[in-house]
């Protein structure tokens, strides 16, 4: 299949999403991994703006604590921030070069063996929700068509959160955002269930769980909602091979 | 996570639930303080009977709104608990439609109603319900706020469960929610202990403040593997079942 067809059967599949009763977590787990499958880069993650200030991880590629920390951090200093406070790519092709910028960023990036950063923002209008991450191991700028998809794929992420295409209240886009996050720690203690019960590690747990789901066409964080309040059994979603 | 304004808050949180003498009512003074709001009203939900009702009112309104919306049984607070993320009206009268049976029994005189879960993810107490006489949005430093003290309302609800030792509010440095290994661990830690997520998060607590570590320190040797809790603190007393209220 060429890299044209992949990325408009992309499309296609989550704008397919978009229009029935999805999750929003689920969806930009999707949307990461597509951003891996299509783009030059070999992890990707979404953190959103919150409005307690500061930064969080809706999604990523891994659960590797040498890429999530690496987000984290950007709680204080990094492309990503700066994507975010001006509503803007920020597209670092090479970390190393621009290390003065973000001095404490590119150490850890360049330790965890991260060489380009790009950060593309999720924007309603004037309003940042959020930026998309991308990570490259080896330094290379991002083609001009693959900014253009990453900014789509940002864009569709936007809607996904918003779940509406015209927003009525500006409250709306806060009281989606807060439900987003709350999801996900939903999801997280699943995962730790998950995981204990399995003697698993957190990533296998997070496949388990988005397979069952999928699996009999529930909701992501309605299934962890399950798990995590003890309705559902944890053994039944640790069995079978739901990939 | 760089959270200036969060600590500054915590402390009148603090203040308040030690000079009201009970979380519920300390959460809503403080509130009124911090929010400029006309009034302030927690809604627990017993865990037992699955019934809510008015842990805490403060102001002219706050009563009769909380008895109308468990009267009718709908409303922004039952919304805001169904679906796990806080309902915001700044202006009721436009909105309220959205709940008939609320629009009818709303106390004209509440104009701007902010309902906020008190919840750490699949573990929910209840709703803290803000009001305002005066129709009007909040900017995103208030909500901010408001967020925040939500946030250090619901970790000290979780860390009253089963009576951990020390200061109910000592951990509002780092609060379960906003680490994924801190709600990844309560979540290991329940399957160990053969506890509720409730528990685990305050017996993880506990371990933190025995063993004068970070919340933090203590998840990630509990996801890496490293530690286990085991059912013989000497301070758990095993009692889940009271209130999650604290005496100052």
């Amino acid at each position: 299949m060429s890299r044209e067809t992949r990325l408009a059967e992309t499309f296609v599949n989550l704008a397919d999403t978009l229009v029935a009763d999805f999750d929003v977590v689920d969806l930009l787990q999707d949307l990461v991994e597509e951003c891996v499958a299509l783009l030059e880069v070999s992890a990707a993650g979404l953190l959103l703006a919150d409005e307690r200030g500061g930064t969080r991880v809706l999604a990523s590629t891994s659960e590797e604590t040498r890429l999530l920390e690496l987000f984290q951090l950007q709680v204080h200093q990094g492309p990503c921030l700066e994507c975010i406070a001006t509503g803007t790519a920020v597209l670092v092709p090479d970390l190393a070069a621009e290390a003065g910028r973000w001095p404490q960023f590119a150490a850890e990036a360049a330790q965890r063996g991260f060489a380009s950063v790009h950060a593309v923002p999720m924007r309603l209008r004037a309003y940042v929700l959020g930026a998309l991450n991308l990570f490259g191991t080896r330094p290379g700028a991002l083609s001009e068509a693959d900014v253009r998809s990453s900014q789509a794929l940002a864009d569709v992420a936007t809607i996904g959160i918003l779940q509406q295409r015209t927003i009525a209240r500006g409250e709306v886009v806060a009281e989606q955002l807060q439900t987003a996050l709350n999801s996900r720690v939903v999801i997280e203690q699943a995962k730790g269930i998950l995981a204990a019960t399995g003697g698993i590690g957190m990533d296998a747990a997070y496949r388990q769980l988005r397979g069952y789901a999928r699996n009999r066409n529930l909701r992501l964080t309605d299934t962890a909602r399950s798990v995590a309040s003890g309705v559902l059994n944890p053994t039944q979603v640790l069995t079978g091979p739901w990939r | 996570m760089a959270q200036q304004p969060a600590v500054q808050d915590s402390e009148v949180l603090r203040r308040h639930v030690a000079a009201a003498g009970s979380l519920p009512a300390g959460i809503a003074t403080a509130c009124v303080e911090l929010l400029f709001v006309d009034g302030a009203a927690v809604l627990l939900m017993a865990d037992t009977e699955r019934r809510w009702h008015v842990a805490a009112s403060v102001g002219r309104w706050a009563r009769e709104l909380e008895e109308a919306q468990l009267t009718v049984a709908e409303g922004p607070a039952a919304e805001a608990y169904s679906r796990g993320g806080p309902v915001l009206l700044s202006d009721v009268t436009a909105q309220a439609a959205r709940w008939p049976g609320f629009a009818a029994v709303v106390p004209a005189e509440v104009r701007a109603l902010f309902s906020f879960p008190l919840q750490v993810g699949a573990v929910q107490f209840g709703v803290l319900d803000l009001y305002c006489c005066t129709p009007g949005g909040w900017d995103g430093l208030r909500l901010g706020t408001a967020l925040n003290v939500v946030d250090c309302a619901a970790g000290v609800l979780i860390s009253g469960v089963g009576s951990p030792p020390g200061d109910p509010l000592c951990w509002l440095d780092d609060l379960p929610g906003h680490t994924p290994e801190i709600d990844q661990a309560a979540g290991m830690a329940s399957v160990q202990l053969g506890a509720s997520l409730a528990v685990a998060y305050a017996r993880l607590r506990g371990f933190a403040f025995a063993s004068s570590q970070s919340l933090v320190a203590v998840a990630r040797e509990v996801v890496a593997g490293h530690l286990r809790l085991v059912d013989d603190d000497p301070w758990w007393d095993g009692d889940v079942g009271q209130p999650p209220i604290r005496r100052g």
